[in-house]
């Protein structure tokens, strides 16, 4: 039932979509109306499950050739970046482990390049522990951005004290929280690649985090960075069951299953509010970019979101 | 300015307003609006992104570029059957029976991985050893496992039940989820008897809930990354100036 709205909004999608196949545009919402209506406008940018694909996909792949790569994201995002005052950039986990220079150089690259792209946070999927807990640790210097975790206790580990539960990001008087959750280690993850890494419910750890962001830091935007997965046919806990038992959380960016949502998913959380769900797919074949328009005043808020697909033929470098 | 468009950039935009003063986001409108970045909006690439790149990428190419077969079709993912999932496991299952020296002179029996496993496709024409590197980024070494015919069963059971995995060495035939004809190594199957199974130490070890994999009658790990298996396989058929024309061939058949 939560999916009716959807059903409906696609409807509408379809029927708008003659009319706006002319218009070219990057933001539907010119920041000049911004400007005289006193709003403020959140950019989230978002990435998931990149598993180290720095350069774009071969031209002969199956099915992704000449797909994603990290230096033309990197030039859309400095691009958005020169566009927009506010601006997140957050990776949802999976940076590590899919093509050779994960083999042969462990995570160097992908974190430093990830750092130069500036981005604010990420939080760790099952494959960020492939080489094992003391392979992650010896990575993280090249990174200059946090890994937000609030359902990983790493408290008898050697990553004790090596990521942080949430992130406050102020951007022009706008709170904006962000917390972590990640997946079940148990039966996805060799048992000694993680160690005494102990894993808690993250239902209960975003419930909290959300709570404590909410009301006691008085967090205008909420966002979830979960590598649980989208969602599953069985009980698992997903992107869409977190998004329905929660109460606080704006927006999930989500990752795990590499699901390609061309849009965010809005679901009804236990309050009957609306949550985001976000994913865009794997590689860095796409980039989530979601919009949050504030007003100050009464602290309404409206959201655009689209994926911006990284396709063929390089930025001329 | 350069005329010729370098970059598209296809962006579906869906716009949601909020029109009471709760905090929760209620829609009013959806639009689409399709963007196209050209060489007019196309920003370049950052070089100090592409410097730092460069070193680590001249060294891997030397290493990865290099070509050890040739693929007559893509090889693609898929369930219940897929010719990736076929070539994978019966490249595994050759060539760990090629190192495997059996205390009891019986050879593996079947290979089974999973479907999860497989991280990227192979494509048609030259296989480079950073495709079968992206194939199977892990490294994951082969194991044997010998199960009881009830274990055994327990496997097969499950692999139907789960829409399948890749798997090798059994021809297995449905009525929906209930096995009809099960065959191992072309005899029928005997609950009766042992069977080796050849898998990677993960999913012996309980990865992606192989739950007939615990306690196996005997384990024994061979020194053998599953990923130097495939590239062995590749290059073995190369070297006999065979090309791979791995397809599906209905080992398992759901009615």
């Amino acid at each position: 039932m939560e999916e009716s709205s959807i059903s409906n909004r696609r409807d509408f999608l379809k029927k708008t979509a003659f009319a706006g196949a002319g218009i070219l545009a990057f933001n539907a919402i010119p920041n000049e109306a911004l400007a005289k209506t006193e709003m403020v406008k959140i950019t989230i940018l978002h990435t998931n499950d990149v598993h180290s694909h720095i350069d774009p996909f071969p031209d002969n792949d199956p099915k992704y050739a000449g797909l994603g790569g990290v230096l033309r994201r990197a030039a859309v995002i400095k691009k958005i970046r020169n566009e927009e005052k506010n601006v997140l950039l957050l990776d949802a986990g999976d940076v590590f482990q899919g093509t050779p220079y994960f083999n042969m150089y462990g995570g160097e690259l992908e974190l430093k390049l990830m750092s130069m792209m500036q981005y604010d946070a990420s939080t760790i999927g099952n494959h960020d522990f492939d080489n094992g807990l003391e392979g992650l640790v010896k990575q993280l210097p090249n990174a200059n951005f946090p890994f937000i975790s609030a359902n990983y206790d790493f408290t008898d580990t050697p990553m004790a004290g090596k990521t942080i539960p949430h992130k406050i990001f102020i951007k022009e008087g706008i709170k904006i929280g962000v917390f972590g959750v990640g997946i079940e280690l148990d039966g996805l993850v060799d048992k000694k690649n993680y160690g005494n890494t102990r894993y808690a419910d993250p239902l209960i750890k975003a419930a909290e985090a959300s709570h404590f962001l909410k009301f006691e830091q008085k967090c205008d935007l909420i966002i979830c960075l979960s590598h649980l997965g989208y969602k599953y046919e069985n009980k698992k806990i997903s992107d869409v069951i977190l998004a329905k038992e929660s109460k606080n959380i704006d927006i999930i960016l989500g990752a795990h299953t590499h699901t390609f949502l061309d849009t965010p998913i809005s679901y009804k959380n236990s309050d009957e509010k609306e949550v985001l769900v976000a994913q865009v797919g794997w590689a860095g074949i796409r980039l989530g970019r979601v919009d949050y328009i504030f007003e100050k005043k009464s602290k309404k808020k409206a959201v655009e979101g689209y994926s911006i697909k990284i396709l063929n033929k390089s930025i001329a470098i | 300015m350069r005329t010729t468009p370098i970059i598209y950039i296809a962006s579906f935009c869906l716009i949601l307003a909020t029109v009471c003063c709760s905090t929760a986001p209620k829609i009013i409108k959806v639009e689409t609006t399709m963007v196209v970045l050209n060489s007019n909006s196309t920003p370049n690439a950052d070089s100090a992104l592409i410097k730092t790149v460069q070193p680590f990428k001249l060294k891997m190419d030397s290493i990865m570029n290099e070509v050890i077969g040739f693929s007559e079709h893509e090889l693609l993912k898929g369930l219940p059957e897929s010719s990736l999932g076929d070539f994978v496991s019966d490249a595994v299952l050759k060539k760990t029976n090629d190192k495997y020296i059996p205390t009891d002179k019986s050879v593996a029996d079947i290979c089974l991985l999973n479907n999860g496993g497989l991280r990227n496709q192979l494509p048609k024409g030259a296989i480079t050893l950073g495709n079968v590197f992206e194939l199977m980024p892990f490294e994951n070494t082969v194991v044997v496992l010998t199960l009881s015919g009830e274990k055994t069963k327990l496997l097969f059971e499950s692999l139907v039940e789960n829409n399948g995995a890749p798997f090798s060495g059994a021809i297995i035939k449905t009525k929906g989820k209930k096995i009809t004809e099960l065959k191992i190594g072309g005899q029928d199957f005997d609950i009766n008897k042992t069977y080796k199974i050849v898998t990677s130490d993960y999913l012996a070890a309980g990865g992606d809930k192989y739950l007939f994999f615990n306690a196996p009658l005997k384990i024994e790990t061979l020194n053998y990354k599953l990923r130097d298996a495939i590239i062995d396989y590749i290059k073995d058929e190369t070297a006999k100036g065979n090309t791979i024309k791995a397809q599906t061939d209905g080992r398992i058949k759901y009615q």
